[in-house]
């Protein structure tokens, strides 16, 4: 359990360039810019396919890849340039990736798939199929309106006019169009709706 | 979310210089300074109990109390090497036979009592201000600790704050010993066992949390 026996493990367990990346982190330690730069994007491919036996997807596994870089920048300090780099960088990349596994995990425990998508609420109603309504139902409705409603609903919902426009058409005014509009759709909604809640 | 190479470029304008850990021996004679003047500035506040030289005279006392300071050494470690990234987690064992040596003087004790005292020797009773003296004197010593080997919080916070509790709550039972009279072995195994081991359950379930809180974030 020495540091020589431990070193004497590690050596066996290091990763193929292990001494060249060794050499450049003692020189990223060191404030070396370019060799840190260089480690990290040597290190990334044999990260990334550590991550696959982990994670299950290419985003996911980018998104691994990217924590255990970032972890290696928070503890960089940890490395002891005099011991092999591979054992460090294995640890930290397995537990990382172990951790995430484990906030997967929880995370799916939590979560209660939906069974049937097209119910949506628990309202009976809002989960029926539209009831079609035929078009003759319809211009029956209106004709059984008031005078005032009827012409508002016919120039504004079924012409499409605009407000201004179906004004200058009745000779109404705009707030009376508006007003006998919003009691012609009540309206209908009875006549044609009559179980509906309002 | 930016891609792997934008990120690399991002951490190599950050890479400036710095410092390497110590080796962690060297750490470990820093803390166990720490831990000397704090556990120092416990036993001197409450005084020297009047019966020490005479409890002291008796070997199964000096091993007992021994063995509890060999336990929080050993752990302390332990807990300098498995907070570093690649080192053999086997260090964690390193603290079991000073552990089994400290139980097992205490069980010794517990006999002893009943040899010479019958029924009566083993006096059972958790002695509060024992258990309060170990949590709270655990507390500077944790985090003391905790500031030196926060690193470990994004890969090895389990661990590291197990063997840590360990230490810290061995070293405040061994000072407690210098100024705490209990009356049977079985009080001192009860209240120091119960001591021990809530600092040790209370640093493993929120050690997340400490190590957030002290800077490195486990994620």
């Amino acid at each position: 359990m020495s540091d020589t026996r431990s070193s004497r493990s590690a050596a066996r367990d290091d990763v193929p360039e292990g001494q060249r990346w060794s050499a450049l982190m003692a020189k990223a330690q060191a404030g070396d810019k370019a060799a840190y730069v260089r480690l990290l994007g040597e290190i990334s491919p044999y990260l990334r396919s550590l991550a696959r036996r982990y994670v299950p997807t290419q985003d996911a596994t980018e998104d691994a890849v990217q924590d255990i870089l970032l972890t290696i920048h928070g503890i960089r300090h940890t490395y002891d340039p005099r011991l092999p780099f591979g054992p460090w960088l294995v640890t930290i990349a397995k537990r990382r990736l172990i951790n995430r596994l484990r906030q997967h995990t929880r995370m799916v425990a939590h979560e209660v798939a939906l069974e049937d998508d097209a119910v949506t609420f628990a309202d009976d109603e809002v989960n029926l199929p539209d009831r079609k309504i035929h078009y003759l139902d319809v211009r029956k409705a209106v004709g059984e309106l008031p005078d005032g409603q009827r012409q508002a609903v016919v120039l504004l919902k079924l012409r499409e006019m605009s407000l201004k426009e179906a004004s200058e058409a009745s000779g109404q005014s705009i707030g009376a169009l508006k007003v006998s509009c919003h009691r012609a759709i009540k309206a209908l909604q009875r006549i044609l709706e009559p179980s509906r809640k309002r | 979310m930016a891609t792997t190479d934008e990120l690399i470029a991002k951490l190599g304008a950050d890479a400036h210089a710095i410092q390497p850990l110590r080796p962690p021996m060297i750490r470990v004679g820093l803390w166990l300074l720490a831990a000397f003047a704090i556990v120092s500035g416990l036993v001197l506040s409450h005084g020297l109990r009047p019966d020490l030289i005479d409890e002291f005279s008796r070997p199964a006392v000096v091993i007992e109390w021994l063995a509890s300071l060999s336990t929080g050494l050993l752990a302390a470690v332990a807990t300098f090497h498995v907070s570093i990234p690649g080192r053999s987690v086997r260090w964690a064992l390193l603290p079991v036979p000073a552990v089994m040596l400290w139980l097992a003087t205490l069980g010794v004790g517990c006999l002893n009592d009943w040899l010479r005292y019958g029924a009566d020797g083993l006096e059972v009773g958790l002695s509060v201000g024992c258990f309060e003296t170990i949590v709270f004197t655990s507390v500077p010593l944790g985090l003391t600790l905790l500031l030196m080997v926060r690193h470990a919080g994004p890969v090895c916070p389990g661990p590291t704050i197990l063997l840590g509790a360990l230490s810290v709550a061995a070293f405040s039972a061994a000072g407690l010993s210098l100024f705490h009279h209990l009356n049977s072995s079985l009080m001192v195994l009860i209240s120091h066992g119960i001591g021990v081991a809530f600092v040790m359950l209370t640093g493993w379930a929120s050690s997340g949390a400490l190590f957030r809180w002290i800077g490195l974030k486990p994620l």
